[in-house]
């Protein structure tokens, strides 16, 4: 019954977008309509839209929690012996419940965007955004109910759904998607406001202003929405680890680069209006990209390790609103972009032009991202696919992303417009940093060496002086702000959220040099009583123990554990580590639970793969270094980037 | 000003498109060692291809051809739907949807001896996803049933 009145409510969002988008963008005085009037208006109908989308939603996810499998969606992918936590995150984890989060966030997004109304020129730009938007709801309502109803039905009702997933039934499964989604679906905002400004002819600091928040917003989302499925990744076996340049991973990466280009040009925009052409383009591009990774991954049109079973409809359906966006965002901007004004110039050496070099280095490496990624489609077309990997990537990518790293720690000390100071002052300043760079790696490769026994050389060392310079530009630009305010804790919230972000990237890039150059690891045949050696860790495998199954409390699988002793150097254990394989009745499918150990300076990364036919246990013992930085790193950006967008809503609250 | 606008435009523009030209340069000095090519075990077996070159072999698990002594090397038999067959060698973990009669994707290199040494294993990753190229060259799916 809940099920019919949220499907009743999804079919009404459609007629409700519809209306939104032809009250938004048909000029308002034909109708005899005040401006004001027509505002009330569209802002009323995008919050009954977003308000009839969030009950279907709750709908279906009621259906998944009640066990209602007289819908067919939850027939296929729940069960009743399934903990809640993944009852509630099976409603995103298969396609059609996904595609009905992306239209929530999409129509909740609209409903944010609706909540505030405004006078004066803003208003027209909000206005027309929002019948943008409610285009996009349009489409992706149309392509839900068309080719992936989630609230399809099944008569009669089967008493037993088919279970997810084991592999879905994680953490990861919960948070990755709808991170992800509200990265890819904040910028359907952004490109709302660009396509509004390019409808209008006009792109000024005012508009910059008003679509910063929305693109810091988006960027955070997207930012954490990657290093969640990185982490989901790493953690999960047989995904290629915490990046393999896969398709999939890929296709998130090329919107978070341009994205990440967007929100540093919109600070020129919004500063001296030079580069508004350009930060328009990167505005279309990236939601264009976004909608892109949807495309791509729904329609199996890559293979990848992270693709699922897929319709060939669907994915004719979103290339067409894939093309139907380009052919109009692009169409739109091949004709206004002329007329738009150039704005203050700039010299080469200052903060713009800092912040152009940044633009550069990140699209031409998006580029060479886009290429890898549809190479073997491109190939196709001319005879058989032919697909590149990790090394076309590191060749390719990594030479563009070295000098970008490099200007990174210094662009936020350079002056806008054009330098000023005396040479004396900068070169002392560089001079500092490159000691604080290479103070902070001996910091780091002395603890390395002096807990474990490092994999190190020449370009390992040296990519790092590279993190610690990026570290150290952080945080020497949060000293910077500090003195001139002359109190570390009145730096603004801008000046904190790119300190932050900066020094951030930094303590990832080390984690991902260590991840991906210093790993230490051995697959072996243990005994029970038999010892082995990875790195400076010494593990001993004490025996193996299972568990049953216990639907009573959730747990609907039957578990083999492997307890592995970790020992002191005089043979006394420390700890144990216990990593699982997991046996899935319902679905005869198995999977493998690694254990892992967490330190500062390191993971200890166990994973229980099989049992020999001489007896042994197939053990995986790692060490992986510095890996918890990876994510610690991702979390301070997710944390500049939030504040980011704090500083920069307050500053549209003010105007 | 408008002077130096123009030229401070072209710094811009041409800084671009050195970056684009090296993103070239770049791109055609590191594919020719990379690609991977796709093929099926009686593509392999109608092809001259040396030793070291890798690539993409795509096909089912035969049934009951797969063996491991200690659990660490694994060999098993690879085949397609126009019948040609191909040994495959592969060390370390299997991946946990590794099934005799499932069709999988295993990348790696010819060993110059009849054998295929696989560096990387792709299995399904869901129980209906089929890559691409498999569906194409295999029925994974129809004959799934017989391998369990």
């Amino acid at each position: 019954m809940i099920s019919e009145w949220a499907h009743l409510a999804l079919v009404l969002a459609l007629p409700m977008a519809f209306m939104q988008a032809v009250v938004a963008l048909v000029p308002a005085a034909p109708m005899g309509w005040s401006d004001s009037f027509r505002q009330s208006v569209v802002r009323a109908v995008s919050l009954i839209t977003a308000g009839l989308i969030s009950l279907a939603f709750l709908g279906l996810v009621l259906a998944f929690v009640t066990g209602d499998f007289s819908v067919k969606t939850t027939f296929e992918h729940s069960h009743t012996a399934k903990p809640l936590l993944y009852k509630i995150s099976g409603t995103w984890g298969n396609h059609e419940g996904s595609i009905l989060l992306w239209v929530l966030i999409l129509a909740v997004f609209g409903g944010l965007l609706a909540l505030r109304g405004t006078d004066g020129q803003t208003r027209d730009l909000r206005v027309r955004a929002l019948g943008i938007q409610a285009l996009i709801t349009l489409a992706f309502l149309a392509f839900t109910l068309f080719t992936s109803n989630p609230f399809e039905r099944v008569l009669p009702a089967p008493l037993e759904g088919r279970g997810l997933n084991p592999l879905l039934q994680d953490i990861g499964l919960a948070l990755h998607p709808p991170l992800l989604y509200f990265g890819y679906v904040g910028f359907s905002i952004t490109f709302a406001f660009t396509v509004a400004a390019l409808l209008r002819g006009e792109a000024d600091w005012i508009w910059a202003r008003m679509v910063r928040p929305w693109a810091m917003l988006a960027w955070t989302g997207l930012t954490a929405g990657i290093a969640l499925g990185s982490w989901w990744a790493y953690y999960e076996l047989g995904w290629g680890g915490f990046w393999a340049w896969d398709p999939v991973e890929n296709l998130s990466f090329l919107p978070w680069l341009t994205g990440t280009a967007f929100i540093h040009s919109l600070m020129v925009v919004e500063k001296s209006g030079a580069l508004r052409v350009w930060t328009l383009f990167l505005g279309v591009v990236t939601f264009v990209l976004a909608i892109l990774g949807t495309f791509v991954v729904r329609s199996g049109l890559l293979t990848s390790v992270h693709a699922f079973a897929v319709d060939p409809a669907r994915g004719v359906f979103i290339l067409l609103i894939l093309g139907l966006s380009v052919i109009i965002a692009f169409g739109l901007f091949a004709w206004r972009a002329p007329q738009f004004k150039p704005g203050r110039g700039f010299a080469p050496v200052s903060r713009e032009g800092a912040l152009v070099l940044n633009n550069l280095f990140l699209s031409t490496g998006a580029g060479v991202v886009l290429l890898g990624t549809f190479f073997p489609l491109i190939t196709e077309a001319f005879g058989q696919p032919l697909t590149v990997g990790k090394p076309y990537f590191d060749a390719t990518f990594l030479p563009f992303m070295v000098p970008l790293l490099l200007l990174m720690a210094i662009g936020p000390f350079v002056p806008w417009q054009r330098l000023r100071g005396s040479t004396g002052d900068r070169v002392r300043g560089l001079l500092t940093l490159l000691v604080v760079a290479v103070a902070l790696t001996m910091i780091v490769i002395v603890m390395l060496l002096w807990q474990s026994k490092p994999r190190l050389s020449l370009t390992v060392g040296l990519a790092m002086v590279l993190a610690g310079w990026l570290l150290g530009g952080g945080l020497l630009t949060f000293v910077q702000r500090a003195r001139a305010v002359r109190s570390p804790f009145k730096v603004s919230l801008a000046g904190c959220a790119v300190s932050l972000a900066h020094a951030g990237l930094g303590i990832a890039v080390f984690g991902l040099i260590a991840g991906s150059a210093m790993v230490q690891e051995r697959t072996v045949n243990l005994k029970p009583g038999d010892s082995v050696e990875v790195g400076h860790l010494t593990f001993r495998l004490d025996g193996v123990r299972e568990t049953q199954a216990d639907p009573s409390i959730g747990r609907n699988y039957i578990s083999a554990f492997a307890d592995v002793a970790l020992l002191t150097g005089k043979g006394a254990t420390k700890a144990i580590l216990s990593p699982e394989r997991r046996f899935y009745p319902v679905r005869q499918d198995s999977t493998t639970e690694a254990d892992i150990r967490v330190t500062w300076l390191g993971d200890i990364f166990l994973a229980f793969n099989t049992q020999a036919p001489d007896g042994g246990f197939i053990l995986t013992l790692s060490w992986r270094p510095l890996i918890p930085w990876l994510y610690f790193g991702c979390i301070l950006m997710v944390l500049g980037g939030l504040l980011g967008a704090i500083a920069a809503w307050r500053r549209v609250e003010r105007a | 000003m408008s002077g130096s606008r123009v030229r401070s435009r072209l710094i811009w523009v041409s800084l671009g498109a050195a970056l684009a030209a090296g993103a070239v340069l770049l791109i055609v000095f590191a594919l020719p060692g990379q690609l991977n090519a796709f093929r099926t075990p009686t593509q392999l077996q109608a092809m001259d291809i040396p030793p070291g070159k890798s690539l993409r072999l795509g096909g089912q698990i035969v049934p009951g051809s797969y063996t491991t002594a200690d659990g660490i090397t694994h060999t098993f038999m690879l085949t397609d739907k126009d019948g040609g067959t191909q040994v495959v060698a592969y060390q370390g973990a299997l991946p946990d949807l590794f099934r005799e009669g499932q069709g999988i994707i295993a990348t790696g290199v010819l060993d110059g001896a009849g054998g295929f040494d696989a560096k990387n294993l792709l299995t399904k990753h869901d129980e209906a996803y089929v890559p691409r190229e498999l569906r194409d060259h295999a029925d994974g799916q129809q004959q799934d049933a017989s391998g369990q």
